[in-house]
C-alpha cells in the first residue's frame, strides 16, 4: 500500500499557504494555537522532509516528520499526510482518528475533504473490534500491547484495534484478565473475560511467597504461619465472586 | 518444632485454591417495557423444577429500558451482540450442593421490582441441564424478544453442552468424548 501520489502532490502544493493560513484554525490539542514564524518554518521543513520519505516509502520516518510538522504548525495538510502515512503503515485505528480530526476541521477544502472521507471509510473498514464481556462494573484499567489506555466504564468493554496480534490486559482492583490473540482486518470478536482471583506470586515483594521477612526472622515457625495465613486468604479469594450487579444466591 | 507444625503445612496445602462455589452468568435479552410492565424479575433454583412454591425463592429485578431498540429481524439469540439497554446479566451463585442438578429459571414481568402484583400472569422459563462447575464461571443466554403470554409455558431448554465457560464461540462446549470444557 502506498501513499496516493496525487494527494501528496496536492498537499505539497497547498503546504505553503496552508501552513500559514490554517494553522490558527486548528482546535486540536497537540498543535500550537498560534505558531511562531520560526515554528511554521520548521514545520514546513519537516513537511518537505516527510514528503521525501513518503515518496521513498520510508513510512516510519515519514510519520515522524509529518507528526513534527503538524505539532509545529497545526497544518491540516500535515495532518492529512500523517493520516495517509498511518494508513500506509497499517495503523488503521490511528489513521481513522487522524482523518476524524481532519474532517472535524471545517476549513479544509472540498477536494481534501472528499479524499479524507474516502480514505477514512477505507481504513475504518479495516479496523478490528474486540468486545470483552464479563468485566465487572467500575473503572477498568485497560492495557493494549503494553500501552495503558484511559479507564473504561462502559460495558461491555469495546476496543478498536489494528488487525494483527495483540496482548490485552484489563484490571479492576487486584483482579486482572489477560488475552493474547490475532484479529483479522475488519473483524469483530467477542470474548467472555474470566477474572481469576489474584495470585500471590504476581505481587512481587508481598505475601507469604516473599522469603525476605522470614529470612530476617529466621524461624521455620514463622514461615509456616505465613503459609497458613496465605492459604486461608487464597481460599477466601478463590471463592468466585459475582461479576454482575444482579446476583442470585441459590437457596 | 518441625514435626509439630507439619499438620499446618498439610492444612495450608489442602486449603489453597479450593473454590467450592460456581457462578452462572445468565445473559437475558429482554423486551421493552409495555403498559404497566416495567421490570423483569428473575428467580432461579436448583433441582426442584418449576412446579411448587416459588415464594421463598430469592429474586432479582431488572428494570426494562424503553430505549431498547433491536434490529429487524433480530439475529439468532446466540449470534447477538448484547446491548446493555436491552439485556442484563444475572450472576447465579451456586454452592457445592447445587452444582449438578438442573437449574430452573423463571423470568416474570412485573409493575415493580418487588413484583408483589405481577402485571401480567405470564412468564418465561429456562431449564438448564447443567449450569455449574465447581470453581468456574459459566455463561448461558436466553432471549425474550416479546413479553410472554403464557402463565405456565414450556421451559426453554439449554443443554449441558450449550453452557459456555471459555473465550469465543463454539458449536458445542463439550469435547468429543462428551465431557464438558469446564470439567477438568
Amino acid at each position: 500500500m502506498t501513499l496516493d501520489p496525487r494527494l501528496v502532490l496536492t498537499a505539497a502544493l497547498l503546504a505553503g499557504s496552508a501552513l500559514v493560513s490554517r494553522a490558527t484554525a486548528q482546535t486540536l490539542p497537540e498543535p500550537p494555537v498560534d505558531p511562531s514564524p520560526a515554528e511554521i518554518a520548521r514545520g514546513r521543513d519537516a513537511f518537505v522532509e516527510g514528503m521525501a520519505h513518503a515518496r521513498a516509502e520510508r513510512w516510519a520516518r515519514a510519520r515522524t516528520c509529518f507528526t513534527r510538522s503538524y505539532r509545529l504548525s497545526g497544518s491540516p495538510v500535515a495532518l492529512f499526510n500523517l493520516a495517509s502515512t498511518l494508513r500506509s503503515m497499517g495503523r488503521y485505528v490511528a489513521a481513522r482518528d487522524a482523518f476524524d480530526r481532519l474532517l472535524s476541521n471545517a476549513s479544509i477544502d472540498v477536494q481534501t475533504q472528499r479524499a479524507a472521507e474516502r480514505m477514512r471509510a477505507e481504513v475504518a473498514a479495516r479496523v478490528a473490534r474486540l468486545q470483552v464481556r464479563g468485566v465487572p462494573p467500575g473503572p477498568a484499567r485497560v492495557e493494549v500491547d503494553g500501552a495503558t489506555r484511559p479507564a473504561v466504564r462502559e460495558r461491555p468493554v469495546a476496543l478498536w484495534l489494528d488487525p494483527g496480534a495483540h496482548a490485552v490486559a484489563i484490571a479492576l482492583g487486584a483482579r486482572a484478565w489477560r488475552w493474547r490473540g490475532t484479529l483479522g482486518e475488519g473483524g469483530s470478536r467477542t470474548i467472555d473475560a474470566v477474572f481469576d482471583a489474584p495470585e500471590a506470586a504476581d505481587e512481587p515483594g508481598e505475601g507469604p511467597d516473599d522469603p525476605t521477612p522470614w529470612i530476617v526472622l529466621g524461624g521455620a515457625a514463622g514461615a509456616v504461619l505465613a503459609l497458613v495465613i496465605g492459604a486461608v486468604v487464597a481460599d477466601a479469594e478463590a471463592q468466585l465472586d459475582p461479576r454482575s450487579p444482579h446476583v442470585l444466591e441459590l437457596p | 518444632m518441625t514435626r509439630g507444625v507439619r499438620p499446618w503445612w498439610l492444612a495450608a496445602l489442602l486449603l489453597a485454591g479450593c473454590a467450592r462455589n460456581a457462578v452462572l452468568e445468565l445473559e437475558i435479552d429482554l423486551p421493552r417495557p409495555a403498559g404497566r410492565i416495567t421490570h423483569a424479575v428473575v428467580q432461579a433454583r436448583s433441582g426442584a423444577g418449576f412446579d411448587g412454591d416459588w415464594s421463598q425463592v430469592p429474586a432479582v429485578a431488572v428494570p426494562l429500558d424503553a430505549s431498547c431498540v433491536r434490529p429487524e429481524p433480530a439475529p439468532a439469540c446466540r449470534d447477538r451482540e448484547l446491548d446493555a439497554r436491552c439485556s442484563a446479566v444475572v450472576s447465579v451463585v451456586a454452592g457445592e450442593a447445587e452444582l449438578a442438578p438442573p437449574l430452573s429459571v423463571r423470568v416474570r414481568f412485573c409493575a415493580d421490582a418487588s413484583c408483589t402484583a405481577p402485571a401480567a400472569p405470564a412468564e418465561h422459563r429456562v431449564a438448564i441441564e447443567r449450569a455449574f462447575y465447581r470453581g468456574r464461571y459459566t455463561q448461558a443466554r436466553t432471549c425474550i424478544d416479546a413479553l410472554p403470554t403464557d402463565p405456565a409455558p414450556p421451559a426453554e431448554p439449554i443443554a449441558r453442552c450449550e453452557v459456555r465457560c471459555r473465550d469465543g464461540t463454539a458449536a458445542s462446549y463439550c469435547r468429543l468424548d462428551g465431557t464438558h470444557f469446564c470439567e477438568e
